[in-house]
């Protein structure tokens, strides 16, 4: 079930109505089921994947709690189980057709259709969920959650599931188990979500997509070097928007149901530094990767180097947690490829600062704040290129840029499309809010929202929507 | 003083800014409702409603503004969104046509060479000469229609033009299975053709009633093009591709460059490849003939009349070994159209356009196109009175 889809709509609609009339003793109970539900709706297996790591987590958590001269077996095992469960499943398809093949050889049995499933959505960012609370539970930032029910609907609320938001065990388990209310200010913010989440993705990221054309990732030298240049920049754009749009309905959906969820994207195109859009893309990952592999690796360094501009202290925790973004998104050579261009930049930008101190981005002048978007929105299409091709693609794709000899673009709706984007962007950034459109006199808003309501209508026309790009990792 | 005053004034404007907006936010809403999680006031809906009757009344104006002829001109070319530009050219002829004359009293359908091969202005004014009644008729022939695509579309314009007759003129060439892929999967998945076969959806409903979404997939469909297709251009593209046809559907020869055979007898005569290529690996395809059998089974609903398409006589010169082929497939034509009890009017045999008729091996000039449409309407003529046919011009 896609959650742009007609049907995701009625079944949201369906289970708002049913919430909101049952007691709110209840609620839990049914948010749960719904959740349940809609997995079932998605992939049969994943919900018995997802029983099966709430169980498992449910029932660990208690133990691991850190004790002074013990070794935390029962922490590792529970990373280790979770980081297997995910490995396992994630790689699922290659490993499976090798072993069927090798069974079938030996015993002449074939694999049951049974198992031969794709990657369950959304079960790495359950990963990193739990990972959270088992060590929010170990260094006794959080106790181990004693209700079952509240546990389960944390893993599963459905609609963060498939993408995130990564959300905090305690700030999530504390809205589960608290009173919650849904007030107009819920409604009109959750509205306003759900309608920006929608032209992101089916109006901007799909319209983005289609401009691009099909082999141009696949066969670069087939294109100008201009036209390539260009098509990575919309590239950039359709993955945020992609992303951004999606994150927008989650947390929209889950704003109706009275749930604040973090947020994910704030203008990263904005950015100044790279240390910046760090801080405005995919947020929730990377705060995630802050408090659990950067923090505690630098942490770790300078007991042992107490120089902290020591090269070693700089660069290598954040090598390495651009290492670990990389392996969770996916085990390849390209994406490690990605994940130390995006480490490097970063490291660049550390000692930059440590050379030449320079104001906080904010107080330098409008020129080289520009300058410092143009160049972070540069370096980030750089990045996009292992992201989204292999290593030999990528090569393919950079040997082929030093084709200029004649020129090629896409057709001016992209250039519409990146400009409707940024203009989303500049009014959320300049008012500092994403719902800013709800501050507008009452004409505008209903210009814009006619505007939104016709664009969504006529872009999904005659063109199904696209699957979310990160709905595959 | 000055500077005060104009205080003054702007905070007067902002209470009175906040009261309009008070009362705005009154405006159409809902409330109290408290009910466990839910707590609100008023149930904010008069925002939504107006956007909605907005957006509503934008769309309708579009519409109003698409059906003048002044606007509409100036627009892409209306689309069902098959992709086939020379579908969306027939399709707005055939509405022309059924509007200014009322009815569409028989429908010829093909693929490129019934769109070359039939004139309906003769082919009418020899069956007027044969029963002294006129009929409007309609040469629906497109390039690389094949049976499978050329179903569905036949069903969904009977259904809707209520024809009294539909001419379906096959080949062997078009039984082949390797002949229009691209087309047939366009219009099997095609909301417009599904919506005509019962199939309800937006899209289907939307091309059919709104002309302002016909000329938004024209748009669409131009816009993926590449950008030396502009949409000034449109008119002299139409042109160089021959898409250009007279008010009842047949190629309008002017356009079409004029040849005879003489010139394809040059060095090589087997250069007009293209056929010759298809016809050397020719493999007559399951699903052609079941699309066959669909059309003939639209008999139970309005007259069927089913035509050999003739090739160029010489065609059997340059492939002796394809003539047992092409008679195994005119032998199950045959077959099928006894079994629906079809009229099938063979053509072949009997040789009747000379070398001077021919474009190419498999269409007819303007010249044979005459000879070839005559002999077509005193057929159909001759069937009426013979009772073989009911008379398109009679029937209720």
């Amino acid at each position: 079930m896609e959650i742009t889809s007609l049907g995701f709509g009625a079944f949201v609609i369906g289970c708002l109505v049913l919430y909101y009339l049952l007691p709110v003793r209840g609620q839990n109970y049914f948010l749960l089921l719904a959740s349940y539900v809609f997995f079932t709706a998605c992939a049969w297996q994943l919900s018995l994947i997802l029983a099966g790591l709430t169980l498992f987590n449910f029932l660990l958590a208690p133990h691991v709690r850190k004790r002074a001269g013990k070794v935390p077996l029962y922490l590792w095992a529970g990373l280790l189980g979770n980081i297997g469960v995910v490995w396992l499943f994630k790689y699922f398809d290659f490993f499976v057709p090798r072993l069927s093949h090798l069974l079938q050889h030996w015993t002449g049995l074939a694999i049951p259709e049974l198992f031969a499933i794709a990657f369950p959505v959304g079960l790495s960012y359950r990963l990193l969920e739990n990972i959270a609370y088992l060590l929010d539970v170990y260094r006794d930032q959080l106790k181990a959650e004693r209700n079952l029910v509240h546990f389960a609907l944390y893993c599963a609320f459905f609609p963060k599931l498939i993408a995130g938001p990564i959300e905090r065990p305690k700030h999530l388990l504390e809205r589960i188990a608290g009173p919650r209310t849904v007030t107009e200010a819920d409604l009109s913010a959750g509205f306003t979500l759900i309608m920006l989440g929608l032209v992101r993705k089916l109006v901007i990221a799909d319209t983005l997509a289609a401009a691009i054309p099909h082999r141009l990732f696949g066969q670069p030298g087939l294109f100008p070097a201009s036209q390539l240049v260009i098509c990575l920049v919309v590239y950039v754009f359709v993955i945020y928007n992609d992303f951004a749009g999606y994150t927008d309905i989650v947390r929209g959906v889950a704003r109706l149901f009275g749930f604040e969820l973090t947020i994910n994207f704030n203008s990263p195109f904005f950015s100044r530094t790279f240390s910046e859009i760090w801080l405005r893309w995919h947020v929730s990952l990377s705060y995630w990767l802050r408090d659990y592999v950067f923090m505690p690796l630098s942490r770790a360094l300078l007991r042992r180097i107490h120089n902290p501009r020591n090269l070693v202290n700089l660069a290598l925790p954040l090598l390495v947690t651009m290492w670990v973004s990389a392996l969770w998104h996916q085990v390849s050579l390209a994406m490690l490829v990605w994940g130390s261009l995006i480490g490097l930049y970063m490291v660049s930008g550390r000692v930059y600062g440590l050379w030449k101190r320079s104001d906080p981005p904010d107080q330098r002048p409008l020129w080289r704040q520009l300058w410092g978007m143009l160049l972070v929105l540069t370096l980030a299409g750089l990045a996009t290129i292992p992201f989204r091709m292999d290593l030999g693609q990528s090569l393919a794709f950079v040997k082929a840029l030093a084709n200029w000899k004649s020129f090629a673009s896409p057709g001016i709706s992209a250039f519409v499309m990146i400009g409707l984007s940024l203009a989303i962007d500049f009014c959320q950034y300049r008012g500092r809010d994403e719902v800013v459109f709800l501050k507008w006199p009452r004409f505008w808003r209903v210009v814009l929202l006619a505007a939104a309501f016709l664009a969504v209508f006529v872009a999904t026309r005659f063109r199904p929507a696209a699957p979310f790009i990160y709905q595959g990792f | 003083m000055q500077v005060n005053l104009k205080k003054d004034v702007r905070k007067r404007k902002t209470v009175e800014n906040k009261a309009r907006n008070k009362q705005n936010n009154q405006f159409m809403s809902l409330g109290p409702i408290k009910f466990g999680t839910l707590q609100i006031r008023r149930l904010p809906v008069g925002t939504l409603l107006l956007a909605l009757l907005l957006g509503a009344g934008i769309l309708l104006a579009c519409e109003v503004a698409s059906r003048f002829d002044a606007v509409s001109a100036e627009l892409p070319p209306p689309s069902v969104g098959c992709g086939h530009q020379q579908l969306d050219t027939k399709l707005e002829q055939l509405e022309l046509l059924a509007k200014t004359k009322g009815r569409v009293d028989c429908l010829i359908f093909g693929n490129s060479m019934v769109f070359r091969d039939i004139d309906p202005a003769v082919m009418v004014s020899a069956y007027r000469q044969q029963t002294g009644n006129s009929i409007v008729c309609y040469n629906f022939g497109l390039m690389g229609l094949s049976e499978p695509a050329a179903a569905p579309l036949a069903r969904a314009l009977v259904n809707k033009y209520r024809p009294r007759l539909l001419i379906f003129g096959s080949s062997p060439g078009s039984m082949d299975e390797d002949v229009g892929k691209f087309l047939t999967k366009r219009i099997l998945a095609n909301p417009w053709i599904l919506y005509h076969q019962g199939e309800f959806s937006l899209d289907g409903w939307l091309i059919e009633h709104s002309r302002a979404y016909r000329h938004y997939i024209g748009h669409r469909y131009l816009s993926r093009q590449r950008s030396e297709v502009r949409l000034k251009k449109i008119a002299g593209q139409r042109k160089r591709i021959g898409l250009v046809s007279t008010e009842f559907g047949y190629a309008d020869t002017d356009i079409i460059r004029m040849e005879s055979m003489a010139d394809l007898e040059g060095d090589d005569p087997l250069r007009d490849g293209l056929l010759l290529r298809k016809l050397k690996k020719y493999r007559i395809d399951a699903a052609h003939l079941d699309a066959l059998e669909q059309i003939l089974a639209l008999d139970r609903r309005i007259p069927v009349l089913m035509l050999e398409m003739p090739y160029h006589p010489r065609l059997m010169e340059y492939l002796p070994d394809a003539q047992p082929i092409y008679d195994d497939v005119i032998g199950k034509i045959d077959t099928l159209a006894r079994r629906h009890q079809v009229l099938f009017l063979r053509s072949q045999p009997l040789r009747l356009v000379s070398d001077e008729g021919w474009f190419d091996l498999n269409h007819m000039n303007g010249t044979g196109a005459r000879i070839f449409s005559r002999w077509l309407g005193e057929q159909l003529g001759q069937a009426v009175r013979d009772g073989k046919l009911k008379d398109p011009a009679l029937q209720e």
